[in-house]
């Protein structure tokens, strides 16, 4: 008899505990996509699931995705990470992406973030060795007051892990306050900004074909090394000199300076639409 | 919790550009349509008809402009326009890039809500019912759809990055049956 009860009350707890788990997800959702009838009904759920209405929140959204089978896994890593890390924080696993919700106490926590979240990645690799080729992708949000506001900061990072690999190559851990000209780009469309970027760097493109050269590629790695002869000569694995005589050959086939404020920002951007249309990812 | 998402699926070899979807929402919501049905051309031949309206996108961007926090997400997927705390700034009308939300007269804006009391009533939404041809569906985005339907078509290339929830059949070239 006692058996029995005894394996009653286990079912009872795992059943209570399945729907304690469900409630939570669907919570998150309706939290992360401002689900919500009223503001006094973010207050009644909040309140119920322990989170501060009037408290600073920020999003971290983690893009698994060849890990996608190991979800659970990660996010175990993740929950212990940020358990350790922030006095506040809900984690939810959907489909590819694990969101971490946090609610920032206090004033360190903020700017520590992203840091946090590249610490977060490399322990994330390390234990997951056996996908050599998968890389995880982290957006973050911005900080935003109120619970009501905690959608903003859920888009946000969501998009600063679509539009974060064409900042850099091999960009891992993304904020939305970096993505800076990007957020723009992005609303236009493919065909428009196919027209201005061969319209700014057609003639280079043309002479590299005639040429043999690459110069669009040196341009764009210029630009990615935020103009650092130095860097872009490395990254070229070129000396110096040979950069220095390359931009002035670019220069002098755009016809114009690149110091020139119009025509280095319109190259600026061809580069960075270029960049896009090749990863085909817009 | 499932991960549901709701969409359209344009059938574009089934949409002959008749406009009963427009007409439908319009008689709907009180003289505003907000589905558009639109002819995609190549340099000599029409090509196609093409019914758009909101594409309740996965990452909406609506959601993240608007200073008033009036859209919000259903659970499965639709995202809805609360009409009556809208102020009229028009920030979503700009920041949509399929300009889904549209200006009411009064200044206010509305938008697609995807008829969800019908679909929560078990029917479908005005538009699709109104399709006469059958070819506008509700699908849920996230299931494995059949072979051959698109998430952008070359005949109307859409922009991707809100990961808009639509899905095309794309046109085929039309077929001549009489001597050239």
């Amino acid at each position: 008899m006692n058996e029995i009860m005894l394996q009653l009350c286990q079912d009872l707890c795992r059943i209570s505990l399945e729907m304690d788990m469900a409630a939570k997800k669907q919570f998150m959702y309706d939290l992360l996509h401002h689900n919500f009838n009223s503001e006094s009904e973010i207050r009644i759920l909040t309140s119920r699931w322990n989170i501060g209405v009037d408290s600073d929140y920020q999003v971290c959204v983690i893009d698994v995705g060849k890990w996608q089978k190991n979800i659970d896994e990660v996010a175990e890593i993740c929950q212990e990470f940020v358990d350790r890390r922030y006095r506040s924080s809900i984690l939810s696993v959907t489909g590819e992406q694990i969101i971490i919700l946090l609610e920032l106490l206090e004033e360190g926590g903020r700017a520590n973030t992203k840091e946090n979240m590249i610490v977060l990645s490399n322990r994330i690799d390390d234990t997951q060795k056996e996908f050599e080729d998968a890389t995880i992708h982290i957006g973050i949000g911005r900080i935003y007051h109120g619970a009501k506001n905690i959608s903003r900061s859920f888009q946000e990072a969501k998009q600063s892990i679509l539009l974060g690999e064409f900042i850099k190559r091999d960009n891992r851990v993304t904020g939305y306050d970096e993505l800076g000209i990007l957020k723009l780009l992005s609303h236009i469309n493919l065909e428009e900004q196919d027209d201005f970027c061969q319209e700014v760097l057609g003639v280079l493109m043309d002479y590299d074909s005639q040429h043999n050269t690459d110069m669009v590629h040196t341009l764009e790695m210029y630009y990615l090394c935020k103009e650092d002869l130095q860097q872009t000569a490395e990254q070229l694995y070129m000396h110096s000199n040979t950069l220095r005589k390359r931009l002035r050959k670019i220069e002098e086939v755009l016809g114009g300076s690149l110091d020139d404020s119009e025509i280095r920002v319109k190259c600026y951007l061809a580069c960075q639409i270029g960049r896009m249309l090749k990863m085909k990812c817009l | 919790m499932e991960n549901i998402q709701l969409g359209f699926l344009v059938n574009m070899q089934k949409c002959v550009g008749c406009g009963a979807c427009q007409l439908a929402c319009e008689l709907k919501h009180n003289h505003v349509s907000n589905r558009q049905v639109l002819s995609v051309k190549s340099d000599k031949l029409e090509w196609g008809f093409l019914s758009m309206s909101c594409n309740h996108c996965a990452n909406p961007e609506c959601i993240l402009i608007c200073p008033d926090n009036c859209y919000r997400k259903l659970r499965n997927g639709i995202v809805l326009h609360d009409y009556s705390a809208c102020k009229g700034c028009g920030r979503c009308m700009a920041a949509c890039p399929f300009k889904a939300p549209r200006k009411k007269e009064n200044g206010k804006v509305v938008k697609c809500d995807m008829c969800y009391e019908r679909l929560q009533a078990g029917k479908q939404p005005e538009c699709v019912e109104a399709c006469i041809t059958g070819a506008l569906r509700i699908v849920d985005v996230n299931r494995p759809l059949p072979a051959g339907v698109l998430k952008t078509t070359s005949q109307y290339p859409i922009v991707q990055f809100t990961n808009p929830s639509i899905r095309f059949v794309p046109s085929k070239m039309p077929q001549c049956f009489w001597r050239k």
